[in-house]
């Protein structure tokens, strides 16, 4: 019922909406410009996903791995931080990134000559969708990078008892029975599965 | 490790295909995307119009996520 109301219905109307507009109108132009803005959305998206994924890889395993020394028992605060991101606005984003590059705007374009603009080009673009949805990346990596490794099994068993390794397991088995989805739904800044 | 990053991958690109106020300001001059189209037309009370981009958002994503 809830589907019904808040997907189909309106899914409904869009169709209507369409069918009529490409009955109706000349297809030259909008075949033109459709394939066009279809193209720079889908570019910039698989771009912008590349570019998180890059970045948030290096983040995950480096949590992983981090040892117990002063230095890298603060990596899950920069972690935190680096992911903050999310829980701004586009807008504010966007308006950080472009006070950002302004003052440095004119420092690239004299170095390079005019040939790099900073801000209103594909830097700044991915520059602050990295920052937007970093957490995303992070998280889903983050995961798959703790998740079932055998040095947790390793660690329960050099650490404690029979009981401990046998709760460890039990855990792990839950975790991994989890279905896929829930798990990929879950993987929002702040609400950890595990 | 392999299916995490996809899925990472995957939510990150739903989430770009349809970020409407960040690509507004940063957007190079003269590239436009599907969310920007849309939020143009309904400007202009379109809305019959920006059923098309908007139908092209929805299906997208929608495909992707059950995927």
């Amino acid at each position: 019922m809830m589907l019904l109301l808040a997907f189909v219905l309106p899914l409904i109307q869009l169709l209507t909406w369409a069918i009529e507009e490409l009955t109706t109108t000349d297809l030259g132009t909008l075949e033109m410009v459709f394939g066009q803005y279809l193209l720079n959305t889908a570019g910039l998206s698989a771009g912008a996903a590349s570019l998180v994924i890059a970045v948030a890889l290096p983040i995950a395993y480096a949590l992983r791995h981090a040892g117990s020394s002063n230095k890298e028992r603060r990596l899950p605060v920069v972690a935190r931080l680096a992911t903050l991101g999310y829980a701004v606005l586009g807008l504010v984003i966007a308006l950080g990134v472009l006070l950002l590059a302004a003052p440095l705007n004119e420092t690239v374009l004299s170095m390079t000559g005019g040939a790099v603009l900073l801000s209103a080009s594909l830097f700044s673009l991915m520059y602050g969708y990295l920052v937007r949805f970093l957490a995303i990346g992070f998280n889903s990596s983050a995961q798959e990078a703790e998740g079932h490794s055998l040095t947790v099994y390793g660690e329960s068993r050099g650490g404690a008892g029979r009981g401990a390794v046998q709760l460890t397991q039990a855990s792990l088995v839950a975790v991994s029975q989890e279905p896929r989805r829930r798990r990929v739904a879950g993987a929002r800044p702040g609400v950890s599965s595990r | 490790m392999r299916a995490g990053i996809i899925a990472g991958w995957l939510t990150v690109f739903v989430d770009t295909f349809k970020e409407l106020p960040a690509t507004i300001f940063l957007r190079p001059f003269g590239m436009e995307t599907l969310s920007i189209w849309t939020s143009m037309l309904a400007s202009e009370s379109a809305w019959q119009a920006t059923a098309i981009p908007s139908l092209v958002i929805v299906l997208a994503n929608t495909f992707l996520t059950v995927y």
